[in-house]
């Protein structure tokens, strides 16, 4: 069942979309000396015509997202919603897990792809709502264990291993 | 293309060949049905695992994986009232009902009947019509592939559903990041922000596992955890009987021919396919009171139609490199990590793997029919694995798979960044389907354009006046564009007209 996404994220997307593309074209313009970068033959013609264009439909849906669902004067004297305990929580899972892989991407190559992959797998997993020790004992090693060994020793695809042993 | 079926024959009845036909159908089917995966995440995350492989082998996987997927959902569609893929969502209306009344073999025997009848004629259609629309394109010069391209981008709009404006975001995010990196022309250096990783600029792959597989495991926890689904009885599937078929024919190939146009129409999908086909069904048979009820007709409509999409979304993908859906535009990228130009020459220059791919998926699902009756009881007890258990492995294959390919720890990066953007633009309505198909057709498309302007010396009326096929095609694309506009003011009079 998906959940309603709140107006404020909507728009503050939107305005990133929007800002993103301006950002890139001072950039283009300040390392160009000046220059817009839009002769015909110029390396940034293309890339240049994109931002353009990617920046006038971004404004037009911003401009979508102010004017849609905009609350009446009787709302906007009420104060907003607070988040409900669920909605809090989701937001701490997803937390959780977009740490536990940014985690994982980066230690893969320290720590090797088994034991990073485990620390994912079991962080994931307690993160999402698994109580039971034994699964997320077991699945949380068994799976990568599998996916290492399938990949790193079976099909002799290397992957990462660890500082303490070239089997993982 | 009927002289190099030999050569593609020699290919695929090799002992790798048939392993890659059985494994990547029955690993398509399993993904497929398993809730919420579906087809783009199922190819996403064995993409990467066929960059160790030949051109044809693994392209026959990826199809294989593809056309498995989409009948796979029925199997979880039909058995726990949720459609592993979108294509799937029609079948639950007759499929659910069919499997509660106990009769969930039957179910899923007039599914699988129906697909691989769907996907057959599907493949048939591929045969015949890819290579006419291929020899034609071979006239195409810099300025028709431009104008074909724009052609092609204008499915931008089609797969935008919601918002088209959303859509040409997305779409204008991806032809950027497919220009940063090297000017095709003069080779200088654009937009890397002195990152020598991204001289050659983004890697599609990271990009594509990042926005499908790793922003699906972040939705699904922000739209809340399956907290699991009702047991059906099921102990296998059960193939309907020659005198159930009677009367059922003219479904069956209505339904089918809905699918294959429906798929040749850059840009809409299998799911429509298979609600029009079942609208269709409804109203067109005998028994259309019963649709809703666990009415065979209308799995047969649905099932056999969004198979059918599969063959007709391959055509223009093949003949012309322009993406007929999401999966499709995928499987382009497939191509284009693995050396193979998509675009008007891609079946005169590579005549053999175009004639495996012809041949393998008509293979494919012919297999369907075995696979199916096989998977479908190993598969069911793998509908009731916990959400959080398939969100991990997601996880770790998102990581194995982009990682393994180059051993590159910049890419994860890279698929970690677009999981994380594309999860904030997914929230806020924005389709990454175009994404993809900008980031595909982005370098033919500055290429043809900046040729064609070296051509005209820098005249873009030029690329209309001397050329009547670009000229015809830069018309069909303005009146792609101009079509939902028309339809969204028809459907505003209409809406002021009921109010008044």
């Amino acid at each position: 069942m998906s959940r309603p996404v709140g107006r404020g994220e909507r728009i503050g997307v939107a305005a990133v979309l929007l800002v993103v593309p301006l950002a890139l074209l001072l950039v283009a313009w300040r390392d160009q000396g000046g220059d817009s970068g839009l002769a015909a033959f110029s390396p940034l013609f293309f890339p240049g015509g994109v931002l353009w264009g990617w920046a006038a439909v971004a404004a037009m849906a911003l401009v979508g997202e102010l004017l849609s669902g905009r609350r009446t004067v009787d709302d906007a004297a009420a104060p907003p919603e607070p988040a409900t305990e669920v909605e809090r929580g989701v937001w701490w899972r997803i937390g959780i897990v977009v740490l536990a892989m940014l985690a994982f991407v980066f230690l893969v190559t320290e720590l090797g792809f088994l034991l990073s992959a485990i620390g994912f797998t079991v962080i994931t997993l307690l993160a999402l709502g698994s109580r039971s020790p034994l699964t997320v004992i077991a699945y949380g090693v068994l799976m990568p264990a599998v996916l290492f060994g399938l990949f790193h020793h079976a099909l002799g695809l290397p992957l990462p291993t660890s500082p303490f042993s070239y089997l993982f | 293309m009927l002289s190099a079926l030999p050569a593609a024959a020699a290919l695929l009845f090799t002992l790798q060949g048939i392993a890659t036909l059985l494994f990547g159908t029955t690993l398509g089917i399993v993904l497929g049905a398993l809730p919420g995966i579906g087809s783009t995440v199922a190819v996403a995350l064995v993409l990467p695992f066929t960059l160790t492989m030949e051109q044809a082998p693994a392209v026959i996987l990826l199809l294989a994986v593809y056309a498995g997927s989409v009948y796979g959902g029925s199997i979880s569609a039909i058995l726990i009232n949720t459609p592993g893929t979108p294509a799937g969502a029609a079948t639950v209306l007759d499929g659910t009902p069919m499997a509660r009344a106990g009769r969930a073999g039957e179910a899923l025997g007039w599914a699988t009947l129906a697909s691989v009848f769907g996907g057959l004629v599907s493949a048939m259609l591929l045969l015949l019509a890819a290579p006419q629309l291929a020899a034609f394109a071979l006239r195409f010069g810099p300025i028709e592939t431009f104008a074909l391209i724009c052609l092609g981008l204008t499915c931008i709009v089609t797969v935008s559903k919601g918002s088209v404006v959303k859509g040409l975001v997305a779409g204008g995010l991806g032809l950027f990041l497919s220009s940063v990196g090297g000017d095709p022309i003069t080779g200088e250096v654009r937009f890397t922000f002195d990152q020598y990783q991204l001289i050659a600029g983004f890697n599609l792959l990271a990009v594509v596992i990042g926005i499908f597989a790793f922003s699906e495991i972040l939705i699904r926890i922000a739209d809340g955890l399956d907290s699991g689904a009702a047991d059906v009885p099921f102990s296998g599937l059960v193939l309907p009987k020659l005198s159930a078929m009677k009367g059922r024919f003219g479904n069956l190939f209505k339904s089918t021919a809905i699918g294959c146009g429906v798929g040749v129409l850059p840009g809409t999908g299998s799911a429509t396919a298979a609600f029009i086909a079942y609208a269709e069904a409804k109203r067109s048979s005998p028994r259309g009171a019963l649709f809703g009820k666990g009415e065979p007709d209308g799995i047969v409509a649905a099932e056999s139609s969004n198979n059918a999409v599969t063959g007709g979304a391959l055509v223009p993908t093949l003949a012309l490199g322009i993406p007929g859906d999401v999966i499709t535009a995928v499987m382009l990228a497939t191509f284009t990590l693995h050396g193979i130009t998509p675009g008007v020459r891609l079946m005169t220059d590579n005549p053999t793997l175009i004639a495996a791919i012809f041949l393998g998926f008509f293979l494919i699902n012919l297999l369907l029919l075995p696979l199916g009756m096989v998977v479908s009881k190993l598969a069911a007890p793998l509908l009731r694995v916990s959400e959080p258990l398939m969100l991990a492995a997601i996880g770790v294959l998102c990581v194995l798979g982009v990682y393994y390919v180059r051993g590159n720890p910049f890419d994860l990066i890279v698929m970690f960044s677009a999981g994380v953007g594309g999860f904030f633009l997914r929230r806020a309505g924005y389709p990454m389907a175009p994404l993809i198909i900008g980031m595909v057709l982005g370098p033919a498309f500055e290429l043809s354009l900046r040729q064609g302007l070296i051509i005209t010396d820098g005249s873009f009326t030029a690329f209309m006046t001397g050329h009547p096929i670009a000229l015809a095609l830069l018309a069909l694309t303005a009146i792609g564009l101009l079509w939902p506009v028309v339809g969204q003011v028809r459907a505003w009079r209409a809406a002021e007209r009921s109010v008044s």
